[in-house]
């Protein structure tokens, strides 16, 4: 009725709504009172905060982009996000432009390696740090860059990052082991394990974590790829058993992390792209898509078969990324096997990503 | 069951009676409580809720009693008709509706309601009718802390 005015909101209203808010609306929001401040900058108020939009997510992903080649002119961005209307930059810390790679994110983090150091961002807040060297830094000071270390992030109770190489810097060349250092945020410290058994990384491959492992691919021989995992709680390695389908370097394939579950897209030849999830237990496979590639427009865009899951939306739609650097991004439903071109730029790497307050881990 | 054990009138503050389907009126917990409750006849008072509002959360109530239930296309259609429910709602509508959400504690439009204003937030002041907020910082601390976040505040 009008000329009622307005009672106002209770506290826990107001925060479910602000558990709504874009980060940067959320910061314009601290001169609101000493309050409110403090619970905007609280942890509790951040994985409330951090619930909602993982929930979000899943309906509507959104990535972050990475600009391959930021050094070529002063103005091009490294760190922006996807909108509905086209992207947006959220960050442009000088720091990062330099960087060398990426790992894939976790509730809204980073972790950027640059030429000289390691840094875990949240692009959205723009807090940053800068971690410790690891221990395979210090003792290949000079050279570890040439072997670029594949990092990704794991949250158990708490965040830690690990890093994986392949050592074949030791004094003696034939003794070469895969490493994998574990950064723990809490301890401000680096641990390390040589990985048993010690099959060579493949490279280009990034690692991905799910359900508290991170799990890598391994090459044993030149037919024949498995993966091999880290569990972050028990610090122990496994090497998965059964891949299935059997994978060879004579395939394309990527592993990556959908709802927290390990899911490895393969492509055989010309054929079509399977989307396999591992279950729980880790020891059955289970094809949950297939891209067809010959009948949909996906043959048209001149990037091969060299296709990489980014995100699976909620109406089932997928959204891919082109591996060869040409730098599209295109939407495939399953359904009508359509195709929409989302993005192209030939410097630009996409990572699904959502905002979030976590910082100062 | 008689019609009038299935039918339910919900009365708002400006006296505005509404007969209602007992299953759409019972999404709202405040209003199961009071029929579990038995205190209360078949007329149920609703003294926080203006009858322009209340005739709003009883079109959502109407809609999500329907559809409860069915597969993943009508969730789709559902979705679909929830954006359109609050997408013409001004600001002081849309508090409005919350206030009722929970009043009534109808959990799904109280996110839906929270989740249009937040979508429509830029600034503080949109907000300030709606909050009973004392500002306790005086303008030095306000000041230091928009020059501490300065990038927040450039658009």
């Amino acid at each position: 009725m009008e000329g009622i005015a307005p009672s106002s909101l209770s506290n826990d209203v107001v925060e479910e709504i602000f558990s709504r808010l874009p980060v940067k609306t959320l910061i314009r929001f601290k001169p609101l009172s000493k309050q409110w401040r403090s619970t905007i900058e609280s942890q509790s108020f951040a994985e409330i905060h951090l619930k909602i939009a993982e929930r979000s997510h899943v309906n509507h992903p959104k990535v972050m982009v990475f600009f391959s080649n930021p050094s070529c002119t002063g103005n091009i961005i490294p760190i922006t996000e996807n909108t509905k209307i086209g992207f947006k930059t959220i960050c442009s810390e000088s720091a990062f432009f330099t960087w060398s790679c990426y790992s894939q994110s976790c509730d809204g983090l980073f972790c950027i390696q640059t030429s000289e150091c390691t840094y875990v961002v949240n692009a959205a807040t723009r807090w940053f740090r800068q971690l410790p060297l690891a221990r395979f830094q210090i003792l290949n000071a000079k050279r570890w860059l040439q072997s670029v270390p594949s990092a990704a992030f794991v949250k158990t109770a708490d965040y830690k990052l690990s890093l994986l190489h392949y050592n074949s810097f030791s004094p003696n060349m034939r003794v070469t082991v895969t490493e994998c250092e574990v950064f723990d945020f809490r301890a401000n410290a680096w641990r390390h394990w040589t990985c048993t058994p010690s099959y060579r990384l493949l490279g280009g491959e990034r690692p991905a974590s799910a359900n508290g492992s991170v799990y890598w691919f391994v090459e044993p021989s030149i037919i024949e790829i498995k993966v091999i995992a880290f569990d972050i709680h028990t610090e122990k390695f496994r090497l998965l058993t059964k891949i299935h389908p059997l994978i060879s370097s004579l395939d394309c394939y990527h592993m990556c992390n959908l709802d927290n579950r390990l899911c490895l897209s393969t492509t055989r030849k010309t054929k079509d792209t399977e989307i396999w999830r591992l279950n729980s237990s880790e020891d059955t496979w289970e094809k949950i898509y297939t891209i067809d590639f010959i009948s949909s427009p996906l043959s048209w865009v001149n990037d091969g078969f060299s296709w990489k899951v980014v995100a699976i939306c909620k109406n089932k739609k997928i959204l891919l990324s082109s591996h060869r650097g040409s730098g599209n991004l295109v939407i495939y439903d399953p359904l009508t096997k359509s195709v929409r071109l989302s993005c192209t730029h030939s410097h630009m790497k996409y990572e699904p990503y959502f905002q979030s307050l976590i910082s100062h881990i | 069951m008689s019609k009038s054990e299935k039918k339910i009138v919900l009365k708002s503050l400006d006296n505005e009676a509404f007969e209602v389907e007992k299953a759409v009126a019972l999404q709202s917990q405040t209003i199961w409580v009071m029929c579990e409750d038995k205190c209360v006849g078949n007329e149920i008072p609703l003294e926080n809720v203006t009858g322009q509002i209340l005739a709003k959360v009883i079109d959502y109530c109407k809609k999500h009693a329907v559809v409860d239930g069915d597969g993943d296309e009508s969730s789709e259609e559902l979705k679909n008709w929830d954006t359109e429910f609050t997408k013409n709602m001004d600001q002081s509508t849309l508090f409005n509706m919350i206030l009722a959400a929970n009043y009534l504690n109808i959990k799904s439009l109280l996110n839906l309601t929270c989740q249009a204003v937040a979508d429509k937030t830029k600034t503080i002041d949109e907000f300030h009718t709606f909050l009973n907020i004392e500002n306790n910082f005086t303008p030095e601390e306000e000041a230091q802390i928009c020059q501490e976040n300065l990038w927040a505040f450039d658009d």
